[in-house]
């Protein structure tokens, strides 16, 4: 709600002007307003009860919007960590194809060589030679296949920290929900008490001109 | 006066005033309720709380606004989510036909069109079934784990073939059926786990796995030692032909494998690539529940505020009412 200072004649501040009616929880966006902050004033009364009042709002207010703060924070960094989790899902399945052409290929090329290999003379130099490079080609794919389940392991580990991480930020961004929420409250209850103590003094007033 | 001419003139109706006519098209004479204008409201306060009152509804109406639309996301997110996971599941092989329940399905589909005489049929039926199997990837996973058996099979078949060709014919027998066995044993017992299967410990199988493959690989040296070009004789040359075919078969299939074991790389990286779209999706109607459910808590919040807001004015308003009529007796 916007403030609505000048609507009493008398100094005193209306207890629905210091709520914020028009900020849905969570928004994050502040209205900024050209009068003076009405808990300001309040705290100039002199009035010890409004001036208590108005200390509360006050910290319920900065508490308020701290938390709003840190919820904003948590939930961008769990935000992160989800995309990051996602990213690297997506770059272990390019790992995988990337692996299984180089092991599958290598695996295709020994088996040629040892096809190559048994066309030959047994005894001639050329079929050893295809022989062996049969055998270095069937060794490096056992290797690369070792290499590539290793890589997997990495990446799972990578994938595994991304989701604790935004799990912990989701965590603490609902707390940080709930401390604003707590937050309203407090604040609430501050108008509330305020509210009444104004109307308390309002009916005294009275009293008191219907008297004299 | 001029009645006669007034009855004369042709009769032009009158032009409503704007106040009576009705705003939304009910049928109602009176002014929308709710607005701020009029004679109605020309006191500052009751403006003010009409004013606190139309603000409230337009919030409560933006509120149900938002949360439809963040609902719409939701649900499109959910959409994505189970097509991820309808993705994932087909790259896994959920459902999808074997080696042999493909070849088995090829060939009863082209046999009964073929028995029908429907050639054509046949044709059809068959590509159909070859491109369902190449898609398949349980078929994939089949012909890679059978691939890589028959080269197995063959390497050990092929390395016995040349122990026998090497030793010669003499005490080939004995040598070459035990390096053949001891060595087939520990294969199966590596691939099957049959040790296990019997009750024994995994441990003890391991170590009987080692012990034979080491034992194979002694009886293998032992005839390379004791052999001599002078004993190989017929089943020498038999054994090196053997050898060949047996290297040739492994040659092949190891090709066979690696083009299915590419395949099935394919296949799992895809199945990778849908579980990371279900995983955003579900992220997505995370973040969009959330975001729901703190606007649903700020409509709340914000009809509560303000309906303690117009309780407030309508203190004040009473409050300055009163004061009016004290202020008015004391005149009086």
């Amino acid at each position: 709600m916007s403030v609505i200072n000048g609507v009493l004649t008398s100094n005193q501040v209306l207890p629905a002007e210091l709520e914020d009616t028009d900020q849905p929880a969570g928004t994050g966006s502040v209205a900024a307003s050209l009068l003076p902050d009405p808990t300001t004033q309040l705290l100039a009364t002199g009035d010890p009860a409004s001036m208590m009042a108005a200390l509360m709002i006050r910290t319920a207010q900065d508490e308020r919007d701290l938390s709003r703060q840190t919820e904003n924070t948590e939930s961008a960094i769990q935000d992160q960590q989800e995309k990051a989790q996602v990213t690297a899902m997506h770059q272990k399945a390019n790992e995988m194809r990337m692996d299984a052409v180089m092991t599958g290929a290598m695996g295709m090329a020994a088996g040629a060589l040892s096809v190559a290999g048994s066309a030959c003379d047994k005894d001639s130099g050329e079929a050893r030679m295809l022989d062996a490079n049969s055998k270095l080609w069937g060794t490096g794919r056992d290797i690369l296949t070792q290499v590539g389940k290793a890589d997997e392991q990495d990446a799972d580990g990578n994938i595994a920290a991304f989701e604790h991480a935004a799990a912990h930020a989701g965590r603490a961004a609902s707390q940080a929900y709930d401390s604003e929420r707590d937050a309203q409250k407090l604040l609430d209850s501050a108008v509330d008490f305020y509210k009444e103590y104004s109307s308390a003094l309002g009916q005294a007033k009275s009293a008191a001109i219907q008297r004299t | 006066m001029t009645v006669g001419a007034v009855r004369m003139s042709p009769i032009v109706a009158a032009p409503l005033p704007a106040q009576s006519t009705p705003a939304s098209g009910n049928g109602t004479l009176l002014p929308t309720p709710g607005t701020s204008t009029g004679e109605a409201c020309n006191d500052a306060m009751t403006m003010l709380y009409t004013v606190m009152s139309e603000q409230g509804s337009l919030q409560m109406k933006n509120g149900e606004t938002s949360v439809d639309a963040q609902r719409t996301a939701r649900d499109a997110a959910n959409e994505e989510e189970n097509q991820a996971l309808a993705r994932e599941q087909k790259a896994d092989g959920d459902g999808s036909k074997g080696f042999f329940a493909s070849v088995g399905g090829l060939v009863h589909d082209v046999s009964s069109d073929v028995l029908k005489l429907h050639l054509v049929s046949a044709v059809r039926d068959a590509d159909s079934d070859v491109v369902a199997a190449a898609n398949s990837p349980n078929f994939w996973k089949d012909v890679e784990f059978g691939a890589t058996k028959v080269a197995e099979v063959a390497a050990i078949v092929g390395s016995v073939a040349e122990s026998v060709a090497t030793f010669g014919a003499g005490s080939v027998g004995a040598v070459a059926v035990t390096a053949l066995v001891l060595s087939s044993a520990s294969m199966a017992e590596s691939d099957c786990h049959v040790l296990e299967r019997c009750g024994v410990s995994a441990k003890a199988a391991m170590y009987i796995d080692v012990g034979c493959s080491l034992a194979a690989a002694a009886v293998g040296g032992y005839g390379a030692a004791t052999s001599s070009a002078e004993k190989l004789g017929t089943l020498a040359t038999a054994a090196k032909a053997v050898g060949s075919a047996m290297q040739t078969a492994d040659g092949a299939a190891a090709m066979v494998s690696g083009g299915a074991h590419i395949r099935n790389g394919y296949f799992a990286a895809d199945a990778q690539d849908a579980s990371a779209d279900a995983t955003h999706a579900e992220a997505r109607q995370e973040s969009i529940q959330q975001v729901m459910n703190m606007l649903l808590d700020g409509i709340k919040d914000a009809s509560e505020s303000n309906k303690r807001a117009l309780q407030s004015l309508q203190g004040a308003m009473q409050t300055n009412a009163q004061s009016l009529v004290v202020a008015g007796g004391r005149i009086a």
